[in-house]
């Protein structure tokens, strides 16, 4: 019933740290980065964010565990997919201060629908980061800051949209 | 588990069986019509006429619908605070007031939409829980577990583990046997942005004793345990008629579950047990039967009064052996309190067998 593997150390967690750092934020969080990868068809590798005591808690346990902490992201290959939990890594951070897009009241609406932001509903884009960041998501962000979701910045007919990833509607609409 | 506590939990359904079986011999004209009206086995009604003395009042608890109890969100204090999420469920047309037993609750008396479905919800500035179920945690104290952990022995969804890290940031192991349960367990952590909590797969019957056996005791334990449902009766997708088998069954897991729970606690540690049930078999008579099996091993458990209003726990039912500390436990009534029916008894280890 229960896997015998847990979660381990990454193998790059320092430079995921990093790059999460970098991209978003983390610095001055009391978490770590733990990885979980399941014998599974692909070669993803799920990462975990948890306190270092519950970290260190659950390899001294002795006995499987499933995960612990929140599921922040996922690595497949050279892709990182940022997932709903590392939302709060930013608002524990103080908020978004990079590579974030705030959207008006109708686009937050339409967002936790599954939705694209169209060009007219994006109200501000702020700076991307540095260059590392280029291919990873950007936060979506309400009025009033709260952190809808995870979007990709394209054009569409020459004009700034934001792709819909993942919205916290997704919690509504997941049946779980 | 040794077949001595086979045995124990064996003869406890069995004494419950026997007790409800010569109840149903007395059920008369009078009951079968309030069971009737009510929709409400038989036995539910005959066994709650003796609980309370009255039929009346059985009649009347049965007669409780959904739109007579509170209606309760829980704040997330990890993300927000209750004055804020007041004022924006306002702005929307909801009508909320402070909840009294807690310092997060939300007592909602007007909701112009769905609680489940509002971008708060998402956010996870706080989640649908009810106003018996919110006591249970506060009832623990998990504050107070110092350098040690807690342990969730049925966490299910995580509705009250999540409730149990707004009370601590110290570690809490989740346990249940169900996959389906752990998966809407892990969107609520991250919904709720909880990074605190070790899940395990598995049945704590099995799990508890191994973490005892390599040095892991919990300091608290919440073992909100699996049970007839009884207390959700006034919500009609949870309305359940339960024959009195259905109640010794459950007593059969529910002594196993606390015997060990209560066998893999840290010396002076806390575990409280609740239920969404207010029948005495499922709560007084289970710790009352542990509690006395412990005791005669040479531990020492003592009941402890839990922080949280309601009736105090009974100790005479149906001639079933009861401890005379077992009034130390909490109960609410749908029908007396506007709550979900719930039992809740604290208890600490004063030492283990010897």
């Amino acid at each position: 019933m229960q896997a015998e593997a847990g979660l381990t150390l990454c193998i790059d967690g320092a430079k995921l740290r990093r790059l999460i750092d970098e991209c978003y934020c983390m610095s001055g969080l009391d978490l770590e980065l733990a990885c979980l990868q399941e014998a599974r068809r692909d070669d993803c590798i799920d990462v975990y964010a948890a306190t270092a005591e519950t970290l260190a808690l659950a390899r001294g346990l002795g006995l499987g565990y499933r995960f612990a902490g929140v599921h922040v992201a996922r690595v497949c290959g050279k892709r990182m997919l940022m997932l709903l939990g590392a939302l709060e890594l930013v608002r524990r951070c103080g908020g978004p201060k990079k590579r974030y897009v705030v959207v008006g009241d109708r686009a937050e609406r339409l967002f936790l629908y599954g939705r694209d932001v169209l060009p007219e509903s994006i109200v501000s884009i702020a700076d991307p980061g540095p260059e590392k960041c280029d291919g990873l998501p950007w936060l979506v962000v309400s009025r009033r800051g709260d952190l809808l979701g995870w979007g990709r910045l394209a054009k569409r007919e020459g004009r700034v949209i934001v792709a819909n990833l993942v919205d916290a509607g997704w919690y509504l609409r997941s049946g779980l | 588990m040794g077949l001595g506590l086979e045995r124990v939990a064996g003869n406890a359904s069995r004494r419950v069986l026997d007790a409800l079986k010569r109840l149903e011999v007395s059920v008369d004209q009078r009951t079968l019509k309030v069971a009737e009206e009510t929709g409400a086995a038989p036995i539910q009604v005959a066994r709650y006429a003796a609980l309370f003395g009255s039929l009346e009042e059985a009649r009347a608890l049965f007669s409780t619908r959904e739109e007579e109890v509170m209606k309760t969100i829980r704040v997330n204090t990890l993300k927000t605070n209750r004055d804020a999420v007041a004022r924006r469920l306002e702005e929307k047309g909801f009508r909320v007031r402070a909840y009294p037993y807690t310092s997060y609750g939300l007592v909602v008396e007007h909701a112009p939409g769905s609680l489940g479905a509002q971008h708060e919800y998402l956010y996870g500035y706080y989640t649908l829980q009810g106003p018996a179920s919110m006591l249970v945690v506060p009832a623990l104290q998990p504050e107070d577990v110092g350098e040690g952990f807690v342990l969730d022995c049925c966490s299910g969804a995580g509705v009250k583990t999540t409730q149990i890290a707004q009370h601590t940031d110290k570690p809490i192991i989740a346990v249940d046997v169900s996959w389906r349960k752990l998966l809407a367990l892990k969107n609520n952590l991250s919904r709720l942005g909880v990074f605190n909590v070790i899940v395990i797969h598995g049945d704590v019957l099995e799990t508890a004793p191994r973490l005892a056996v390599g040095g892991r005791r919990p300091a608290k334990i919440l073992a909100d345990v699996p049970c007839s449902g009884e207390g959700l009766w006034p919500f009609a997708s949870r309305r359940r008629r339960r024959t009195a088998e259905d109640i010794a069954s459950r007593v059969e897991l529910q002594v196993k579950i606390l015997y060990v729970l209560l066998e893999s606690l840290t010396t002076g540690g806390e575990l409280v047990y609740s239920t969404c049930t207010m029948g005495p078999e499922e709560n007084e008579f289970v710790v009352s039967v542990v509690v006395e099996t412990l005791e005669r091993r040479g531990c020492r458990v003592e009941l402890v009064e839990p922080p949280v209003p309601g009736d105090p726990g009974v100790n005479e039912y149906l001639g079933l052996e009861l401890l005379d500390d077992i009034k130390l436990c909490r109960r609410l009534f749908p029908h007396r309190h506007k709550t979900e029916g719930f039992t809740i008894c604290k208890l600490r280890l004063g030492s283990h067998c010897a």
